[in-house]
């Protein structure tokens, strides 16, 4: 809400001077207050729309120009911003500047993170506890400031600041002895870059370089949540009651990261242009943890019951990152160009752990041996990747009506992965050595015959090996796009598109297809009418064979869905009144059916010629088949007022 | 010193010169500009109010993107003699200005090809244009056009918020090409785009999962939309996990659960309620703090 207020005061102000300086200045406000009233779920509403009643800045658009450059502060600005208050995203973005002084962005967001779902993680519902275990309703605030300071005719310097912070509470589990526990979870973290550089501009060659310096620094503060210290498992573990009385955790994590890059192009000639770039990131990490917990728990890991454990985490990494690029591109003449480019990008991580773990009042299972006992693991982790990427493009414009492309690409990827011989506990591939060449093609074209366009392209990617079973040895996709327009009046856009992975190897046998159909319509026989339809149709096959934890078979992996989504809306203008209407059904059958329909109107009065009211109305209504207990139907009612010049 | 004296004075002269021959030029893009307004009024007073006015330093005039006119004139204003830049040539004419937006991208955008060009989003006459870049209409919207497909996914119930104040598709992607498959773009340290704003997410970590190793968020993760509440690529958390960790034949990245995790129970069903730490920890090898 304070936001909300300092964007509308942020208006006013700007407006007010704007008029002063009495230059070029168009500006568009609408804010209004909006009444939102669910029934059924309303968790699972907060988790998918999460509209609130209160005020909201439907849109804020101001466009300052001063074409004759004699303003003193700018002869530009532009501000657009909306959502804030009943909305759970706001955005705010100035951008402003003087010819040969100064240019300065600015980027707000504020997103409100919701999320507490029946059926997430949750071993409990069909006992009739609603709420999942991992739960949020944080908010995040991403600030982004750009100062460009063009005072030399060839050198821009540049000086910027991003910080990102996310906060607010949370459920998560612990997890002991066969029962899981929910935790209160406090959280607090902040990114932030602090960057310089500059950009440099001659005839023939032009490029950025800038450092930055990123900081991470994150809090989180976890205690058991109210009521929650018998856990999730009603039984018992060895014929005892596992419960909490105490738990506190306080994990802090920092990182520093400097950040360089560098970009240069030269323009050998109007035909022939060199670009090189390169990056380099060596990021450092920190966290501490403290644990302290008590009451009557197991431990499988040592064989024993225990009171209690204070445990403290002390770990390092290093992960450092680096990217180099150079490209060539030949105009090869006004109708043909070739690209040819190879990059190569390291990334390397070091991690190192030390975990001090002491388990109190421990005795053994058969009830004997009373002591504390301290447990020291130091371990480490690490990989390497590498890869090197080739590619080459070839396109042939303006054939009479064609235009025809080609991209061949060849990737070499090189992992190794280790880990300490202490942290490996299951069986399977925790590290290792893997090499993976992908070879990429696309071909594609277009036929432009003016009010009808036809777009057809065809791309694959073939692997010699997998790195993660789920990796494609063998993919293909296929996709055509119809344009067709007759002039304003009528407009069709149709697509089709069909996606199809595969690994064939005997022990993997994966499979996957996708296909898209979607056809758009508009109709607008006056400029005070129009119609819209669509309809959009998918469907989704993967298959992988798995196997079962519990017996060792071979089972499948299967995940099938069809979903078709139809839509439709209008926009008419009768005299004062601007009438605006939506409607869209959502049918999702296969894997997790579920419907969703929409519906949305607003009608507009200009009272004046720049002022106007509008009232608007939107539902959604959700149900899902399996979970019926997630279902909600929510209604939003707003008044709005809307002031432009 | 007398040297040096002769070589500033050379410069000072050169400068002077320099700045002469700028005022000349924009003098001569205003006339220009004044004598196209003669028939073209509108799109001139439009023209005016815009970045590109050529009252502004470095700016460009009508002649600059239309070429001379005169023959044009001369001949009542026949459409056929004057240049509208469109498509492939006119992109080349806005690049000549534009050009960190070729160079830095241009070998991956799909844009680049044959089918979209800087007229297809952006109108450079329209001074009071309600969108930010001079765009045509919001950018959603304009992307929509020609991705239906995508437009649709974002009706899941699972995914990210693309309307008032949330994200828009230039959040993620870069239209004129960026870093990443789909135009994605990558941060300045290489970094996928999600953990710009899921920062949290980005570690480094002592045990990282599949982001940075062997994948992406995108192994796991439909960011558009998805039937899953994590916005995950399967209903159900489990058969996700198992689809890496199964060791059958072996020789791929992934170990297997050990038994007693029994699916048949729903607190197996679901990974993350013991893994609560999936994108990463400096805890614990087993992502369980």
């Amino acid at each position: 809400m304070h936001t909300l207020r300092l964007v509308i005061a942020t208006f006013f102000i700007i407006a007010a001077s704007s008029t002063v300086v009495a230059q070029s200045t168009a500006f568009d406000i609408e804010i209004g207050y909006q009444n939102v009233d669910v029934s059924g779920n309303e968790d699972m509403f907060k988790t998918q729309i999460n509209q609130d009643s209160g005020f909201v800045l439907r849109n804020l658009k101001i466009n300052y120009i001063d074409p004759s450059g004699e303003s003193g502060f700018a002869d530009r600005l532009r501000v657009d911003a909306s959502g804030f208050g009943g909305n759970p995203a706001g955005r705010l973005r100035l951008d402003m500047g003087r010819d040969n002084t100064y240019r300065l962005r600015l980027y707000y967001q504020q997103l409100k993170n919701f999320s507490a779902l029946p059926a997430f993680a949750n071993p409990l519902l069909d006992e009739g506890v609603i709420p999942g275990q991992h739960t949020w309703d944080r908010t995040r605030d991403v600030l982004d400031i750009q100062l460009e300071l063009p005072l030399w005719r060839t050198i821009t310097p540049i000086v910027g600041y991003r910080w990102n912070r996310y906060e607010g509470p949370g459920q998560t589990t612990y997890s002991v002895g066969n029962d899981e526990f929910r935790i209160a979870s406090d959280l607090e973290q902040t990114e932030s870059e602090f960057y310089l550089g500059l950009n440099f501009a001659t005839k023939a060659v032009f490029g950025t370089f800038i450092q930055g310096w990123r900081t991470f620094d994150g809090t989180d503060r976890q205690g058991l949540a109210p009521g929650e210290g018998v856990g999730n498992n009603p039984g018992t573990s060895l014929g005892q009651e596992v419960e909490l009385d105490s738990f506190d955790r306080t994990t802090r994590s920092t990182a520093d990261t400097p950040v360089t890059t560098f970009h240069v192009t030269a323009r050998a000639s109007d035909h022939v242009r060199l670009i090189a770039s390169y990056v380099k990131a060596d990021s450092e990490g920190e966290t501490s943890l403290d644990e302290m917990l008590s009451g009557s728990l197991v431990s499988f890991q040592l064989s024993r019951f225990f009171q209690g454990l204070d445990q403290t985490i002390e770990s390092r990494t290093e992960n450092p990152y680096s990217r180099g690029e150079a490209r060539f591109e030949f105009d090869l003449s006004d109708k043909a160009g070739l690209k040819v480019g190879y990059q190569i990008r390291e990334r390397e991580l070091e991690g190192w752990a030390m975990v001090s773990s002491l388990f109190m009042d421990t005795l053994n299972f058969g009830g004997f041996d009373p002591r504390d006992i301290q447990v020291l693991v130091e371990a480490q982790s690490g990989y390497e990747r590498k890869d090197k990427i080739a590619d080459l493009r070839l396109d042939l414009r303006n054939l009479g009506a064609f235009s025809v492309w080609a991209d061949y690409a060849v990737n070499s990827q090189s992992l190794d992965v280790s880990q300490d011989i202490s942290q490996i506990v299951l069986p399977g591939g925790q590290e290792g050595s893997f090499d993976r060449r992908i070879n990429t093609f696309e071909v594609g074209g277009m036929l432009d015959l003016g009010s009808a366009k036809f777009i057809l392209d065809l791309g694959g990617q073939e692997a010699d090996d997998v790195i993660m079973r789920t990796d494609f040895n063998d993919r293909t996709r296929v996709r055509g796009r119809v344009d067709w327009s007759i002039g304003r009046l009528f407009r069709v856009l149709l697509t089709a598109e069909s996606i199809s992975s595969d690994n064939d190897a005997s022990d993997i046998g994966y499979q996957a297809d996708t296909e898209r159909y979607a056809a758009d319509l508009s109709v607008t026989p006056t400029d005070n009418f129009m119609l819209r339809l669509a309809y959009d149709s998918y469907s989704t096959d993967t298959e992988m064979p798995i196997r079962i934890p519990q017996s060792f078979d071979i089972g499948s992996s299967v995940y099938a869905e069809e979903g078709d989504l139809l839509e439709g809306g209008l926009t008419w203008k009768i005299w004062l009144l601007t009438l605006d209407a939506n409607y869209s059904t959502f049918e999702n059958t296969g894997s997790f059916p579920f419907q969703m329909d929409r519906a949305f109107a607003r009608a507009a009065i200009d009272i004046t010629k720049s002022i106007a009211i509008a009232g608007e109305y939107e539902n959604w209504d959700y149900s899902e088949d399996s979970f019926p207990i997630a279902d909600y139907d929510a209604d939003r009612y707003g008044v709005y007022l809307r002031w432009r010049r | 010193m007398k040297q040096m004296i002769r070589l500033l004075s050379f410069g000072a002269l050169l400068m002077v010169l320099g700045v002469a021959v700028a005022t000349q030029a924009a003098e001569d893009d205003r006339e220009a500009l004044e004598m196209c307004a003669v028939c073209h009024d509108t799109v001139a007073s439009e023209f005016n109010m815009t970045v590109h006015s050529p009252n502004r330093d470095r700016a460009p005039s009508c002649v600059s993107c239309h070429g001379d006119g005169a023959e044009h004139m001369d001949q009542d204003g026949d459409p056929e003699l004057i240049n509208v830049p469109q498509g492939a040539s006119g992109a080349a004419m806005c690049l000549q200005c534009h050009g960190q937006i070729n160079t830095m991208f241009s070998n991956r955008s799909a844009h680049a090809d044959a089918a979209v060009h800087c007229e297809s989003c952006h109108e450079m006459h329209k001074a009071h244009s309600a969108e930010a870049l001079q765009l045509v209409r919001s950018a959603n919207s304009l992307c929509a056009d020609c991705h239906p497909s995508q437009a649709g996914s974002f009706r899941k119930p699972f995914g990210h918020d693309l309307d008032l104040g949330g994200l828009q598709c230039v959040s993620c992607h870069n239209p004129h090409g960026g870093q990443g498959e789909q135009s994605l773009k990558v941060d300045r340290s290489g970094d996928v785009v999600c953990v710009s704003c899921h920062a949290e997410k980005r570690g480094p970590f002592v045990y990282p999962h599949v982001t940075g190793v062997s994948g992406t968020c995108l192994s796991c993760h439909e960011p558009h939309g998805a039937v899953n509440p994590m916005a995950l690529t399967r209903a159900r958390v489990d058969l996700l996990c198992l689809e890496c960790h199964s060791v059958i034949g072996g020789g791929t990245l992934g170990s297997q659960p050990p038994s007693f995790h029994d699916l048949r129970s729903p607190r197996y069903q679901n990974c993350t309620t013991c893994h609560v730490m999936v994108h990463g920890s400096n805890a614990s090898p087993l992502l369980l703090k």
